[in-house]
């Protein structure tokens, strides 16, 4: 808990010796509901709890969001999608996270088609975990994400 | 009662105690040291007079397995009633089936004892029966004496002693598939109470099934071993007995045939048909084993107590052709060494008393040592692993960079465990009540180490951009998990004379709980499959771990005795309620591998059969008949519910049906001749959960002409005179199916020579 704001300080430091922020394992992580709504029909919502994002601060001063095992509707495979370039601000109490056209990588390499846009979210410093809530948009569906800092 | 049934009674009595005398040739309590054929044991936890116990047994002597020439578990199978032990794959793969209960891997349901060592790992089951004397086989839970793996019964096989017969025995066969046995021991009392015994053996078979990929025969053996065994009986009710043991094996195994639609290349060339047993990679099996036991006994006036102390060294490794096919998917290579210790006390009163009690301790320590790498080769690679990653991932082209992908595993796996057990026994009149319990502690632990280096390419489709990317994987773990069981068992006999009962019995069983480490292969591959975008990845604890699986075993049964003793038997009827039963499923979500987990309930009933008549003075009958109808009652393995289906691998029936006529020939030197003729037979067989797949009921014809004397035999036989055709495996791998068919038609002939120093009129 809270090590994320810390390490902020001390970023260029965190990500030369995290050998495994490549593999999506960061010392952040968080447990939440994943909520998405079809943008070309609202009414249809899909719900997933307990779904495992973690975010790692990467050296040119932005953060990565890592959503682990994902799938936005039932039908689609699983995925482990890694966002990098996420900008950040810091305010009393919560960073603000926000991205206008983010490209994901998964398995090591770039998807353009897979594109992220409008993405804004809060880090808020909170006892007794912290807690993360994001939203975005991809592949004709809005993605929003609310979760607690595990242990 | 009338007249005429309580003559019967009387004639049976007087009769089945005639019997019973000329058996038991000494008339001892059953918890001393008593001869029973040639072996001379000391019964430490149960009598040898198995037919006035409160247990479905059946006792194999010495005439029956040299008639039989017995010389493993395997050819046990179906003599006994609901008694199956399949013989396929390698000497590895020693499964037993009994009242529908059974396992393919891991935990076996059956225990096995050697001169009352109990042999804890089912991998070394398959041994040659050198001088075997006596084979029990008893059936239903004997948790309570035996402990853990014990649940459908125990095996308890006693070899010939030093202190009961004194000589030199050869053996010499020779039969189909160019087997050759060769047998040597010698028996000598060297003063008063001391006695050793040494014994060699050698084996070996070029085997009856062809792999057409490499022209040879795949099935082939070679064994070789010893057996030095020494027993001391002191005058003051001291005895002593240690017996060790060496065996190396080493054979090919695994004749599986492909059972699917038939394979061609790119080209259209047919790679295989089914029916054919065409794999590329070699396929073996090597093991060496030692063990020594120690038993040591003191008589007191009114109880005995008695230590059995165990080391058994086992080092197997076992080279796979895992996709059985003439293509190069992957490959596994697997060994396994293994220590292991058990001490076994038990303190027991003596004597003809109306209570009779027993109290024991068990403990045991094994420490294992695997390393299992998987190799996947290049169609492994292109078929497995890129072909989905291409028709996953429309946007990339995968290449791999290098020809083979090694997927390493290694484990480490000290298992404890601690048992406490108590039995007491009431007589009163005709009536027996038995109470027993024990309290089982095990823990299991399993370390851990995974490794793989896979480096492949990326290439975009659109615009050609390659990536080259590297996964290593190295890391480890451990896991822990322990279990105590309470096994209770009771039971009630009434037995209207020596020869004739009735008992009633409730017992529990269980199977350890332990670590599935085949599954890391799934483990590593899920790992694999994630890092490169997709796939989930499992939890090692709940995919790997399983924990024990439980039965209620509900038994009514007896033994009757007729016609002054010419007509025996023994008929039970069994209900047993498993649960948590150790099964492979597929896991939540859409992970492609399976996990095990104790997901299953399974009922069994059946009804079992054994008589042995001798109708005329010369001609013996032998007949043994089971049924089963066991079934899950719960069992979804995350795909489909198999509730109602009946249970794989265990037959439906079992039936053995043996006839042998011994016609003196009225030459001192050459004896009699001995003509047998036998039927063995088993089925259904279902191969699959869905029950889409069955092998129907089988008989197999044996037949033997023999010359018995007191100094030699020799035996002209052969076995499947009918060449039937019937599978005894049959499996799914990556989707193709295969199965393993039963051995062709078989001869040969068979020499023993018996040279007696001095035998022992007990």
């Amino acid at each position: 808990m809270k090590k994320l704001f810390l390490l902020l300080f001390a970023a260029a430091a965190f990500a030369a010796c995290d050998d495994d922020k490549d593999y999506g394992t960061a010392n952040e992580e968080y447990s939440g509901t994943l909520t998405v709504t079809l943008l070309s029909d609202p009414s249809q919502v899909y719900t997933f709890d307990d779904k495992r994002f973690s975010l790692v601060s990467a050296d040119d001063g932005t953060l990565t969001l890592w959503m682990h095992e994902t799938q936005f509707v039932p039908q689609m495979p699983v995925l482990t999608m890694e966002v990098p370039g996420i900008a950040y601000t810091r305010m009393p109490e919560r960073l603000n996270l926000s991205g206008e056209r983010l490209v994901p990588k998964m398995g090591g390499t770039p998807y353009e088609k897979y594109v992220i846009t409008n993405l804004a979210g809060t880090l808020t410093d909170a006892e007794p975990s912290d807690r993360l809530t994001l939203s975005f948009e991809c592949m004709g569906f809005r993605v929003a994400y609310a979760g607690t800092e595990t242990d | 009662m009338n007249d005429r049934l309580k003559n019967l009674l009387l004639s049976v009595a007087a009769a089945a105690t005639a019997l019973s005398a000329s058996a038991h040739a000494e008339q001892t309590p059953v918890d001393t040291v008593v001869h029973v054929d040639r072996i001379q044991v000391t019964a430490i936890k149960q009598g040898l007079d198995l037919r006035s116990s409160p247990v479905a047994s059946t006792v194999l002597g010495s005439r029956t397995l040299g008639r039989t020439r017995t010389s493993a578990l395997k050819e046990v199978s179906e003599l006994v009633p609901n008694f199956f032990v399949p013989d396929y794959g390698s000497r590895m793969t020693s499964s037993i089936y009994v009242r529908g209960l059974g396992a393919r891997i891991d935990q076996p349901a059956m225990g096995m004892n050697v001169d009352n060592v109990p042999l804890m790992n089912k991998n070394n089951y398959d041994f040659e029966l050198v001088d075997a004397e006596r084979i029990e086989v008893l059936r239903g839970p004997q948790s309570t004496l035996y402990g853990r793996n014990t649940m459908g019964g125990v095996v308890n096989v006693y070899t010939l002693s030093p202190l009961a017969w004194q000589g030199t025995r050869f053996g010499a066969e020779y039969g189909s598939g160019r087997t050759m046995r060769l047998r040597a021991s010698t028996y000598h009392k060297l003063r008063d109470g001391l006695g050793i015994a040494a014994a060699a053996w050698y084996v070996r078979s070029d085997g009856f099934f062809d792999n057409l990929a490499t022209g040879e025969r795949c099935d082939w053996e070679r064994l070789g071993g010893g057996r030095l065994k020494i027993q001391w009986r002191g005058k003051r009710g001291l005895r002593i007995e240690n017996t060790a043991a060496f065996s190396s094996l080493t054979q090919g195994g695994y004749p599986y045939a492909y059972a699917g639609d038939p394979i061609a290349d790119q080209n259209g060339q047919t790679l295989v048909r089914p029916g054919e047993i065409r794999y590329n990679d070699p396929s073996s099996y090597d093991r060496t084993n030692f063990s020594d036991g120690f038993t040591l006994r003191y008589d007191a006036g009114r109880f005995s107590l008695s230590s059995i102390t165990s080391y058994q060294y086992s080092d197997d490794r076992m080279i796979l052709d895992q996709d059985f096919l003439p293509l190069s998917y992957f490959t596994l290579r697997q060994t396994l060494r293994e220590h292991t210790f058990t001490e076994d006390l038990v303190l027991r009163s003596r004597g003809d008393r109306a209570y009779r009690w027993l109290f024991g301790a068990f403990g045991f320590y094994k420490h294992g040592r695997m390393e299992a790498p998987v190799l996947f080769k290049r169609d492994g690679i292109d078929r497995l692993i890129l072909a989905n990653a291409n028709a996953h991932d429309p946007e990339y082209d995968y290449a791999w960079r290098d020809e083979t992908l090694p997927l390493d595993s290694r484990f480490r796996m000290p298992d404890a465990g601690a048992a406490l057990y108590h039995e007491s026994e009431f007589r009163t009149g005709g009536w027996h009540f038995t109470a027993g319990i024990r309290v089982d502690w095990e823990r299991a632990v399993l370390h851990y180490e995974n490794s793989t280096t896979a480096r492949y390419t990326k290439t975009r489709r659109a615009d050609g951009a390659a990536y080259d990317l590297e996964f290593l994987l190295d890391e480890g773990g451990r896991l822990e998990q322990s279990f105590t069981e309470v096994l209770p068992e009771f039971s009630v006999r009434y037995a209207f004379d020596a020869g004739n009962d009735l008992y009633l019995s409730a017992a529990k069983g269980y199977k350890a709980g332990g670590f599935n480490t085949q599954m890391f292969s799934d483990v590593l591959q899920q790992k694999m499959m994630k890092r490169m975008g997709f796939g989930t990845e499992y939890d090692i604890d709940r995919v790997v771990s399983y924990k024990p699986e439980r039965s209620w075993n509900y038994e009514l049964g007896g033994r009757f005795t007729a016609a002054r003793g010419a007509l025996r038997g023994d008929f039970a009827l069994f209900w047993i309620e498993c649960r948590d039963q150790q099964l492979t499923v597929f896991p939540e979500g859409t992970t492609t591998g399976r996990m095990m987990t104790n997901a299953g309930r399974t009922r069994s009933l059946g009804a079992e059969l054994s008589v042995q008549a001798s109708p005329w003075r010369r001609l013996d009958l032998d007949l043994a008949y089971g049924y089963t109808h066991a079934v899950f009652r719960r069992f979804d393995d995350g795909r489909h519910d198999f509730r109602g289906k009946r249970i794989p691998y265990a037959p439906e029936h079992t039936a053995s049906l043996r006839a042998s006529w011994s016609i003196p020939t009225g030459l001192k030197w050459l004896g009699d001749l001995v003509l047998t003729a036998g039927a063995r037979g088993a089925g259904r067989i279902w191969w699959d959960e869905e029950n889409t797949l069955m092998q129907p009921f089988y008989v197999l014809l044996d037949a033997t002409i023999r010359i018995e004397h007191d100094r030699y035999s020799l035996d002209l036989w052969g076995r499947n005179l009918a060449g039937e055709r019937y599978d005894t495996f049959r499996f799914v791998s990556m989707g193709n199916a295969f199965l393993q068919r039963g051995r062709p038609r078989t001869f040969g002939i068979t020499l023993n020579i018996n040279i007696s120093h001095k035998t022992d009129k007990p």
